[in-house]
């Protein structure tokens, strides 16, 4: 079955840049899932649904949390073999902080897709540190649409990485619909063979000194390619507002397709946009440096995926982290298994 | 005798065509310190580089030979693994890449540094502590946000960490307060007191001197090395500078 113009960019640019939206095959193993009434309706409407919509009507089972003073706010969402579609709805309560981990895992023989749908709520000076890993085999594919509303005060900070899936499509919408909500997102990417990782993450700031920071970064080799539609709307009525955008790219190969659509859309005055971007292959400078340490640019390559394995292994909560070393060592190997632990190690000692 | 381990010999380079470096030879012998002094745009650092094989640069004429074998036409990479070190006037950053993850890398492409991981960590960890650098910045991102001392610190943490056969120190001294170049002598220090090496600093400051033991002094001005001495020759310098050599040259 098949769907298009999903993942879409709220301001379109050129359609033959292909980087507006994306088509999707959904696979078998997703399409099981997929209610009658739900492929009826699409065929009698003629309507195309959205990334969320799908994954909607996929989920199997559906998790609701409610991060408030009572409990001690640390729920997990794995995504495997025995549960590959889901519906998470979580809310944090006024005041009181949660984190949330989604893990989307599998093992090399594993070809069964997943997704999943997160509805976020975070109320007035609340906030929700959402974990996220996707490490999944060449076979697989994972979809997950992830939308958030933000009161006041409220923080959203989402730390993603991306360390394997044949392919992966992502879409993130965050209103901060109050003064003051803030949103800081890290985004890390390794992304190899012929892997394709498509992103979109569009953020509405519509209230007075609302922030949002999304950092990007990731290395692409082989014939992998990524795409990211990166947007911060800047509305009428959010006086003081501040949004930032970065993005850092290593291409470490020449069939690599690299596709970004970095957009600030501003319809206020007194608000700030900014947006940087690094993409590229390792300048000289820098390439001479490592190799004055003995690291040719093939092990250059090979260093910045390990140093993202790497983070994920130091910077994700143990359920998570232990999954990425787990990945780690079916995916890439007993060697980086062992320099990931030995990261996560060194961190936890200093 | 003591036995060479660098000899440069009638070597010419240039940069996009314009020459820098005329017939330059030089020596430096086993388990000794040079040092290479010059006014600013002598040609130092390029001579550093060039030994390194900076591909920026062309050998127009001459050989460098190291440890026995012709390197001239040798690659960086491989010229580090045989045992040159270049510690950079400005290290670069690496966005995205944990110091650690670097450094762990850079070891374990020289089978006389593979440890065990726990080794590992306590090595870099009790450098770290010898360069009174804070074990924590090893987990930030290799140059990013580093101050123009922790650069340095991280340069001589390599140093130390790699115990190279030759350690080029280009204007290592450049940019550093007093307490961070105390440092950096102190890694010079520890340098010759923990391996056989030989060490060429390249600078045109001599208070990094002052606490390292000099064995040989070398002067270059115009991309010429001018003048050959021992120690005695930097007290000269101080007193005098260069002005009398780059007269000499025209």
């Amino acid at each position: 079955m098949e769907f298009k113009h999903l993942n879409a960019a709220p301001a379109q640019t050129w359609n033959w840049l292909a980087i507006n939206d994306t088509d999707l095959r959904l696979p078998d193993s997703l399409v099981a899932f997929l209610p009658s009434s739900f492929c009826k309706a699409i065929e009698e409407k003629k309507e195309t649904p959205r990334l969320r919509d799908i994954i909607e009507a996929l989920a199997q089972k559906k998790n609701t949390f409610i991060g408030d003073e009572d409990s001690q706010n640390a729920f997990t969402v794995l995504l495997d073999s025995d549960n590959p579609a889901q519906q998470t709805s979580i809310t944090v309560k006024k005041g009181c902080h949660a984190r949330l981990s989604i893990a989307a895992l599998g093992r090399e023989i594993d070809t069964q897709a997943t997704a999943h749908a997160l509805t976020i709520l975070l109320e007035e000076g609340s906030s929700l540190t959402v974990e996220h890993l996707v490490a999944q085999s060449d076979q697989q594919m994972h979809l997950e649409a992830i939308s958030a509303a933000l009161s006041k005060n409220a923080r959203l900070l989402p730390v993603q990485f991306f360390l394997g899936s044949g392919q992966i499509l992502s879409g993130m919408d965050v209103q901060m619909n109050e003064e003051g909500a803030k949103f800081v997102g890290s985004v890390q990417y390794a992304v190899d063979s012929d892997q394709v990782l498509d992103l979109t993450y569009t953020l509405l700031q519509k209230a007075p000194r609302t922030t949002s920071s999304l950092q990007v970064s990731g290395v692409l080799s082989d014939n992998a390619s990524k795409t990211l539609r990166a947007t911060i709307d800047l509305q009428k009525g959010c006086k003081g507002a501040q949004g930032t955008e970065n993005e850092t790219v290593v291409l470490a190969g020449d069939s690599v397709i690299n596709k970004t659509l970095p957009t600030i859309l501003c319809a206020e005055d007194d608000v700030e946009g900014n947006h940087g971007a690094t993409i590229g292959s390792l300048s000289e400078e820098m390439l001479f440096y490592l190799a004055s340490r003995g690291i040719t640019e093939d092990d250059a390559a090979t260093l910045m995926k390990e140093a993202i394995l790497d983070n994920a292994a130091t910077s994700l909560d143990a359920p998570l982290s232990d999954a990425a070393l787990s990945w780690a060592q079916w995916a890439q190997g007993p060697e980086a298994y062992e320099t990931a632990s030995s990261a996560r190690a060194f961190v936890e000692e200093v | 005798m003591t036995k060479n381990l660098l000899s440069i010999k009638d070597l010419s380079a240039s940069v996009a065509d314009k020459p820098i470096l005329h017939n330059v030879n030089l020596n430096l012998e086993e388990n000794t310190t040079h040092v290479l002094m010059g006014p600013n745009g002598a040609g130092k650092s390029t001579l550093g580089h060039v030994i390194m094989g900076d591909p920026s640069y062309s050998v127009d004429n001459g050989s460098i030979t190291f440890n026995g074998t012709d390197i001239t036409d040798l690659t960086t990479d491989k010229r580090s693994l045989s045992g040159i070190f270049l510690s950079f006037q400005a290290p670069v950053e690496i966005p995205g890449v944990p110091l650690y993850s670097f450094l762990r890398t850079v070891c374990g492409l020289r089978p006389n540094l593979k440890s065990s991981a726990k080794q590992f960590r306590k090595r870099v960890t009790g450098l770290a502590n010898q360069l009174d650098m804070n074990p924590a910045h090893l987990t930030r991102e290799l140059g990013v946000g580093f101050s123009g001392g922790e650069k340095k610190k991280v340069e001589m943490l390599q140093l130390l960490l790699l115990q190279p056969k030759l350690a080029i120190l280009d204007e290592t001294d450049s940019g550093l307060d007093v307490d961070a170049l105390a440092v950096v002598s102190q890694g010079i220090q520890a340098y010759r007191e923990s391996c056989d090496g030989t060490l060429l600093i390249i600078t045109h400051n001599t208070r990094i001197l002052e606490r390292v033991n000099v064995d040989k002094t070398h002067v270059m001005v115009n991309g010429s090395i001018v003048a050959n001495g021992d120690a005695k020759l930097i007290d000269d310098i101080d007193a005098n500078g260069f002005e009398a050599w780059e007269k000499a040259a025209g």
